[in-house]
C-alpha cells in the first residue's frame, strides 16, 4: 500500500475529486430508495383511504 | 417441437415478461441486491489498487489518480445515452411501457456520470494542462452531452401524461445520439486539448497494466451501479403510474406484512 500522494502536490485534485464522485454518485444511488419508501407509504394511505369510503 | 425451437420459445416469452410492470417490478426486486454486491466487490479492489497498489505515471505524477474515477464515469455516460435511445426506440416502436419508463429514468443517472466526468476532468486538467476548463472539442461535446441529459428530464418533466411525456423526451434522447460519436472521435477530428485515445480494446493500448486493470475493474463496476440505480428507479415510477392497479395493492400489502 503506497498512499504518499496523500501528501503530495497532487492532493488538492485527486480528494476532491473522488469527494465530488463519491457525493453525486451517493445522491443518485440513495434518493430514488428513500423516495420509494416515502412512496410506498403514501400509496398504501391512498388505498387505506379507498377501502374506507363507503361503496 | 426440437429442444432448440423451444429453447428460443421459452427465451421470448422471458424477454416478453419484461413487458409486464407486475414482474418487472418483482424480477428486478430479486436482482437489484445483485448488483449491488457486484458494484461493491468490484469498485473496493478498484479503489484500493488505483489509489494504492498501481505507481505514478511518469509524466503526470500522481494527478492521473484521477483517471479511476474520470475514465469509467466518462465512458458510462456515453453508454447509459446509447442505452437509454435503445430503449426509447423499443417504447416507440413495440410501445412497451416498461421500455419508456427504463429510458425515462436513464437520463438522471447518465446527468450524474457526466457532471462527476466533467467535474473530475476538470480537477485532473489544471495540474496537468494548468487550466480547469479550455472549450476544445472533447470537453464541449460532454457538455453538450449534460444539456442533453438534461433536456430528456426537462421534457419529460414539462409534459403531464407520462407516455407522452415519454415519446417526446425519447425522440429528443434520439437526436441526440448523435452527440455520441462526435464525443468519441473530437479528439481526432479536432485538435484539442484533451489526450488522445489511450485505451484501445481492438489494438494494443497505451496504458501500463498496472494502471489499466484497475481502470477496466472501476469501469465494469459503474455497469452494475448503473444497473442497480436503474433499475431502483424504474421500479418506484411504475409502482406511482400503476398505483390504481391490482399488483401495486398486492405489492404494497404485501411489503407492509
Amino acid at each position: 500500500m503506497n498512499l504518499d500522494w496523500l501528501s503530495g502536490p497532487h492532493a488538492v485534485y485527486i480528494l476532491p475529486a473522488y469527494a465530488i464522485a463519491l457525493a453525486v454518485y451517493l445522491y443518485t444511488a440513495l434518493a430514488p430508495v428513500f423516495s420509494g419508501k416515502r412512496q410506498l407509504r403514501q400509496i398504501a394511505d391512498i388505498h387505506q383511504h379507498q377501502d374506507q369510503q363507503p361503496s | 417441437m426440437s429442444s432448440h425451437t423451444s429453447f428460443w420459445k421459452r427465451c421470448k416469452t422471458w424477454f416478453h415478461r419484461w413487458g409486464s410492470p407486475a414482474w418487472f417490478y418483482r424480477t428486478s426486486g430479486l436482482i437489484i441486491p445483485w448488483l449491488w454486491a457486484g458494484f461493491f466487490l468490484l469498485a473496493i479492489p478498484g479503489l484500493i489498487w488505483g489509489l494504492s497498489i498501481a505507481p505514478p505515471d511518469y509524466l503526470q505524477g500522481d494527478s492521473y489518480r484521477i483517471i479511476f474515477i474520470h475514465v469509467p464515469s466518462a465512458w458510462q455516460s456515453m453508454l447509459i445515452f446509447a442505452v437509454m435511445a435503445i430503449l426509447a426506440l423499443i417504447g416507440m416502436v413495440w410501445r412497451i411501457r416498461v421500455a419508456e419508463t427504463l429510458a425515462m429514468c436513464c437520463a438522471p443517472i447518465g446527468a450524474a456520470f457526466t457532471i462527476v466526468t466533467l467535474a473530475t476532468g476538470s480537477l485532473w486538467g489544471k495540474p496537468t494542462w494548468g487550466t480547469f476548463w479550455q472549450w476544445d472539442g472533447r470537453m464541449t461535446s460532454e457538455l453538450v452531452l449534460l444539456f442533453l441529459y438534461l433536456g430528456v428530464i426537462g421534457l419529460q418533466q414539462a409534459i403531464e401524461e407520462p407516455r407522452k411525456a415519454a415519446r417526446a423526451a425519447g425522440l429528443l434522447a434520439l437526436v441526440g445520439v448523435v452527440n455520441l460519436p462526435i464525443i468519441h472521435y473530437s479528439v481526432e477530428w479536432w485538435t484539442t486539448l484533451h489526450q488522445g485515445t489511450t485505451i484501445s480494446f481492438f489494438g494494443e493500448s497505451s496504458i501500463d497494466a498496472s494502471m489499466l486493470w484497475p481502470l477496466l475493474i472501476m469501469a465494469i463496476a459503474a455497469k452494475f451501479y448503473f444497473g442497480a440505480a436503474l433499475l431502483t428507479r424504474t421500479r418506484n415510477t411504475l409502482l406511482l403510474q400503476d398505483r390504481e392497479k391490482n399488483w401495486v395493492r398486492e405489492t404494497v400489502q404485501g411489503e407492509k406484512s
